[in-house]
């Protein structure tokens, strides 16, 4: 667990401002290194990264880790989002300061559940954050030609200005797609024809053409994202993907991990793939072939109640569209891992009302627009700075004071971040500013426009309360689990040693004893329904143990019989028992005597 | 899962008959008077191929080969298997023309699916063929100034152990012996078959049964065919050799593995419940993962053979019907099997996908559609091979001719005759049918064509890889000291440098064609298809050197420069998969 040197090295001069009260990865693991010291934690490490750091893993729990039903937590997938470790850690510390003050709803909780956590799957990739010039990284150190070019990292953003941030340029040019927007001249959107409207700027990332290939910026050796690395629909050739699905330290530690955790049932993850607010939907269509590429329908109600529930909690709205999923952690999680996938984007800017001097009251909030179509924002770096050029309409409300006859509705997310920088007090924004710029000459050239990570991270004085709502959140998904209710068999005896033996078990929690997918996809274990007998009595009907189908939530139950022969006169002692490795066991013990009876003893987890 | 490793007596039959073979090369220093056409009668490393090689063999082959044949071959282990086994490739060439990533490369593996046992000898034979032919034949020595050879004969050298050393059929191990819980009861491999007469063979299992449907065959009494109706049956079949190891009713459910190695490659690969085999995530089996890094690390491989058996086929990707191959690149595929078919006669040329079966995640279709690689399969031993006429298209001829074979061809030898053996749960039964020696592998005396004819396409296969060269520089002079230079870029073979697919994904880099004139300027460079340059492209940054997408397959490209100044000129070519070439001009003597 010791802090590399690397990590020692890369130590920033200046602090990331817009990162003040985020851990680095020393902090992050000093972190580590001190819940470990607690009761009910052991940490460890998946592997060591390129960059020489090590994949952190919590373990908490009381108990065999790996006998118990469990979730796992992966805490910023997508390297730049750090408020992901922040709350996957504060998860952590949250359980394992519960087991220490003995507050009896998690000590059940934990004595019944594993709880894995990986705060900083992608350890390279987030250190970057914090390294100047300020940008959001796309993934890890692995040498990645971005453009395809033979040549690696030739052309990345330039700091033009020497402000520690890139952020965009703007160039005057009577050919520019782009605009200032009338009513905030701060905010670029582009040119519409229906509006009659000008383009006078083209718009790029900072940066200078380093390689004089025509292109600005196109190839930063942006690494490879954990994020586009994974299985599930990857998006093989394009930047930070790799060069195939599950290629990269990373991805293949935590993929190697969740497969040989057979216990684990739920995965929680915090990324831009937010499926808790914008919960994934089951389409026919999808499902209509060989290959499953949306939620089965036995799986949809119960992905759309504990969003329900997520949503209650953190009391939010109008989140920004999730991304759309092509490799992500979250989507394979699912459709190829088979596991109940939850992803939390945990926080995004809230609406803010313009200063309406007219009316003098905050208005309604309207509903977010429907999302479609805005899929690769989310977590594009590059795109998700020059977001300026998408039209994004989502928090339309409140836009402007009322009264006041049109407001060109257009980039409405960006003039409400810039509400919510003023209100906030956050330097966010870079004034454009005019520079010199040699690719450009005879053209006047700005640079400006939102600061990275700024609209990923909350100031961490939000910390704490969004700590609190998702420590909630994960109580509440421990008390969704499948539980495995075993009442007494019912023994028959049919005289000359012949019992006939007839149990059930039942599934008596929220979630079914495992997904429709891991099931039809052979992804998860089965349940186990076993007879153990001593060696002499003989089977007549039934084997040892059969293995069963997934039992629904809420009521699922299978039932077995068994006829059996004791030799002898002498009763036999048998049990029954039902285990599933992500959801636990139950056994009973029956008494096999000449008279009829009914097993004695009481259901115990073993 | 009977886990008895002892060598049984077919492998100490091997045994035995390597130790002869020894005694044998030993005593075979008198040369023949008659030096017959086809594999070197006098080579340095003696080698018999009517014979197969387990993993330790073809291991010291290997070495012997890389060690006799220094200039020429490279022995490297890219990485271990599961059970600790090296990965070997044998890289083949004449290391003195030119630096191995400045030549085409071909490469081929055997043995993926380690039962596919021939495919391994194919891949070893090819190493001794080229190596051992090189001091006396032109055409191999040209081949191996011209190109280079990655030779990976055992990709899945743990199974190919235990077809050798521990009881299988001619069907398996398919997979490999990584653990892994095939039917989800929480217990790994715990119910395999079961070599219950203990001859290393797994056969089949048959009671005698009154009410059985089955009956000896008239003319071949050990196969069992359905008894016609309104006559009497005689035996039950109760499936492969085994019984229920784990008490759950079920028998054989869960062997070694189980996985397919061939279903587990980085492109259009889908998980196991669309695609049986497919195991975890794309090379989640170390063994591939470590074969494509070392592909991915040679990106001048421009095409490849990966050998498989059976049923006498030629397949090309694409494996699944929601992908596609580039048209201009099946076109290739298709001229290079045509010949196949011609040097491999009566083999079928198959496009998996449509014609065969589909397949997600498989190797061929990653080499082409991550690498740009112009790759092949080759299923060997087709079952006309038994008798001349195909005899029924399921790829290993019908029951009744296998046992015909085994009666006139292989005198009986070809089959382990039904045995009483008592079952666990059956009580006392038979076993017994086809050793696991052959259906899907040649019999000896068969094995040797095969590895040479299906070499020989390879090495057909290999010779139409992109090789560029400049033709030709050809310099006019202009107004003042005003020159201009045309070069012709050709490539000869049938493939170009740049798959489609690779100039479509950008999968390598483009061609460098580049002119030195150290006395003068190059102002303008441009490029075009045609010689008369009607639509030329002019490459406004950095023109003395050009950026050739691909150079086509037996065609050129034009390229033309205006320099300023005298003196002479050099036009060099580099292709990341079509070589390097360079030509000089100099002005002629003044009077």
């Amino acid at each position: 667990m010791s802090s590399s040197a690397l990590g020692l090295a890369s130590r920033p001069a200046v602090a990331n401002p817009l990162l003040a009260g985020y851990a680095d990865y020393q902090q992050l693991s000093r972190q580590v290194a001190e819940l470990d010291a607690l009761d009910g934690v052991t940490a460890s490490s998946l592997g060591r990264t390129a960059g020489g750091r090590e994949i952190h893993l919590l373990t908490i729990g009381t108990g065999r880790a790996e006998r118990k039903p469990a979730v796992l937590v992966v805490g910023t997938v997508h390297p730049p989002h750090l408020l992901g470790s922040e709350l996957a850690m504060s998860l952590a510390r949250g359980l394992a300061r519960g087991l220490a003050e003995d507050d009896p709803r998690l000590r059940r909780l934990l004595a019944a559940y594993t709880i894995y956590v990986i705060p900083r799957p992608d350890p390279d990739g987030s250190e970057k954050c914090f390294a100047r010039p300020w940008i959001e990284p796309a993934g890890n150190e692995r040498p990645a030609d971005d453009d395809r070019d033979g040549e690696v990292g030739e052309d990345p953003p330039n700091d033009l200005n020497g402000d520690g941030w890139i952020t965009l340029m703007r160039v005057q040019d009577a050919a520019g797609r782009h605009m200032p927007h009338p009513s905030d001249p701060r905010v670029m959107i582009e040119a519409d024809a229906r509006q009659n409207d000008r383009g006078r700027y083209q718009l790029y990332v900072e940066g200078q053409d380093d390689d004089e290939d025509g292109q600005f910026n196109e190839d930063g050796s942006g690494g490879v994202s954990l994020n586009r690395n994974f299985s599930y629909r990857y998006p093989a050739f394009t930047p930070a993907a790799g060069p195939h699905p599950v290629s990269e330290v990373e991805s293949r530690a935590l993929a190697d991990f969740a497969f040989e955790r057979t216990n684990i049932a739920i995965v929680l993850s915090f990324s831009p793939d937010d499926n808790l607010m914008h919960p994934w939907k089951s389409d026919p269509q999808g499902n209509a072939g060989a290959i499953k590429t949306s939620v089965l329908p036995d799986d949809a109600p119960y992905f759309d109640r504990i969003a329900g529930e997520y949503r209650k909690l953190l009391g939010a709205t109008e989140p920004p569209p999730a991304s759309q999923g092509a490799g992500s952690l979250a989507s394979w999680a699912y459709f190829h891992y088979g596991r109940w996938s939850f992803s939390a984007r945990g926080w995004w800017v809230p609406p803010v009302a313009a200063a309406d001097p007219a009316a003098g009251k905050g208005r309604n909030t309207d509903k977010p627009m429907p999302s479609a179509g805005e899929a690769s924002v989310a977590d594009d770096s590059a795109a998700g700075t020059a977001a300026g050029s998408k039209q994004a309409n989502r928090s339309k409300a409140n836009d402007a004071p009322s009264g006041a006859k049109s407001v060109d509705k257009r980039a409405a997310d960006e003039r409400n971040l810039l509400r919510w920088l003023d209100r906030e007090a956050i330097d966010g924004f870079v004034p454009w500013r005019r520079i010199d710029h040699p690719g450009f000459p005879g053209q006047r050239v700005e640079v400006g426009g939102f600061k990275p990570f700024v609209r990923l991270n909350p100031p961490a004085a939000e910390l704490p309360r969004l700590a609190a709502a998702h420590q909630e959140f994960l109580r509440h998904l421990l008390e969704q689990m499948p539980r495995f209710e075993l009442p007494p068999p019912q023994v028959t005896a049919l005289g000359a040693g012949l019992f006939r033996i007839k149990a059930t078990v039942l599934n008596v929690g929220y979630l079914p004893t495992s997904t429709e997918l891991g099931s039809m996809g052979k992804l998860t274990g089965r349940p186990q329904f076993a007879l153990e007998l001593p060696q002499e009595v003989v089977r007549l009907r039934g084997t040892r143990y059969v293995l069963l189908d997934r039992l629904a939530g809420r009521g699922g139950k299978a039932e077995q019989t068994w006829l059996v022969r004791v030799a002898g006169q002498a009763p036999a002692e048998g049990r029954v028992r039902v285990s599933a490795p992500s959801v636990g066991s139950r056994q009973r013990t029956l008494r096999l005597m000449a008279e009829p009876t009914v097993g004695p003893s009481k259901s115990k987890a073993p | 899962m009977n886990r008895r490793s002892r060598r049984h007596p077919v492998a100490a039959g091997c045994g035995l008959i390597l130790v002869l073979a020894g005694l044998l090369t030993a005593g075979a220093e008198e040369p023949s008077p008659y030096e017959a056409v086809g594999a070197p009668s006098h080579p340095r490393v003696p080698a018999q191929w009517n014979r197969y090689h387990d993993f330790e063999q073809a291991t010291r082959l290997l070495k012997q080969l890389a060690e006799v044949h220094r200039g020429r071959a490279r022995l490297t282990s890219v990485g271990k298997s599961h059970g600790g086994r090296e990965l070997w490739v044998l890289t083949v060439t004449n290391f003195r023309s030119a630096p191995v990533t400045e030549k085409p490369a071909f490469w081929i593996d055997g043995g993926i699916h380690a039962n596919e046992i021939q495919s391994v000898e194919v891949v070893l034979y090819t190493a001794w063929y080229l190596l051992e032919s090189w001091s006396r034949n032109p055409t191999v020595r040209r081949l191996l100034d011209e190109q280079v050879f990655h030779l990976a004969p055992m990709l899945s050298p743990d199974s190919r152990d235990a077809h050798f050393y521990r009881p299988n059929s001619t069907h398996t191990p398919r997979t490999g012996p990584r653990p892994r819980d095939d039917d989800r009861d929480g217990r790994i491999d715990e119910d395999g078959p079961d070599d219950l007469d203990g001859d290393g063979h797994l056969t089949q299992m048959r009671v005698k049964d009154d009410q059985g449907r089955y009956v000896p065959h008239e003319d071949y009494p050990d196969l069992l065919v359905p008894v016609k109706p309104g006559r009497k049956g005689q035996y039950t079949l109760l499936g492969q050799e085994g019984f229920d190891n784990d008490g759950d009713g079920q028998v054989n459910e869960d062997g070694d593995g189980w996985y397919d190695p061939n279903r587990n490659w980085g492109w259009n690969w889908q998980p196991a419940y669309v695609q049986g085999g497919a195991d975890r995530y794309p090379f989640s089996i170390p063994e591939n993962r470590a074969v494509a890094d070392f592909i991915m690390q040679h990106p001048e491989i421009g095409g490849a053979q990966s050998f498989h058996n059976a049923g006498g086929m030629i397949l090309r990707g694409p494996g699944a019907k929601n992908d596609r191959y580039e048209p201009a690149d099946v076109r290739v595929l298709d001229e290079l099997a045509a010949k196949g078919r011609q040097m491999l006669p009566r083999y079928k040329y198959l496009e998996i996908a449509t014609e065969l079966y589909e397949v997600y995640g498989g190797e061929l279709d990653w080499l082409y559609q991550t690498q740009g690689v112009f790759a092949l399969t080759n299923e060997m031993f087709p079952d006309f091979n038994y008798f001349g006429d195909q005899t029924n298209g399921q790829h290993l001829g019908t029951p009744e001719a296998q046992h015909e074979f085994n009666k006139y061809l292989l005198l009986g030898e070809g089959l382990v005759a039904w045995k009483a053996v008592d079952h666990p749960q059956y009580g006392r039964i038979e076993v017994g049918g086809l050793k696991k020696t052959w259906v899907r592998q040649p019999p000896s005396f068969m094995l040797e064509e095969e590895c040479h004819r299906n070499m020989a396409f390879t090495l057909y296969h290999a010779d139409q890889l992109p090789l560029v060269r400049v033709r030709s520089i050809e310099v006019k002079p202009l107004d003042g000291e005003l020159r201009q230079v045309t070069a012709v870029i050709a490539n000869d073979r049938l493939c170009p440098t740049h798959a489609a697919v690779d100039v479509a994904r950008k999968i390598t880099p483009p061609d460098r064609v580049s002119i030195q004139a150290p006395q003068g300027r190059v102002l303008v460079g441009w490029q075009s298809s045609e010689p008369y340059f009607l639509k030329p492209i002019e490459q406004e940054r950095r023109p003395a050197e050009l950026r050739v997408a691909s150079v086509p397959g037996r065609g050129a490209v034009y390229v033309r420069w205006l320099i300023e100044g005298s003196g002479p000129l050099q036009v060099t070519v580099r292709s990341v998969k079509g070589g390097a070439h360079e030509r000089s001009w100099k002005p002629a003597e003044k009077r």
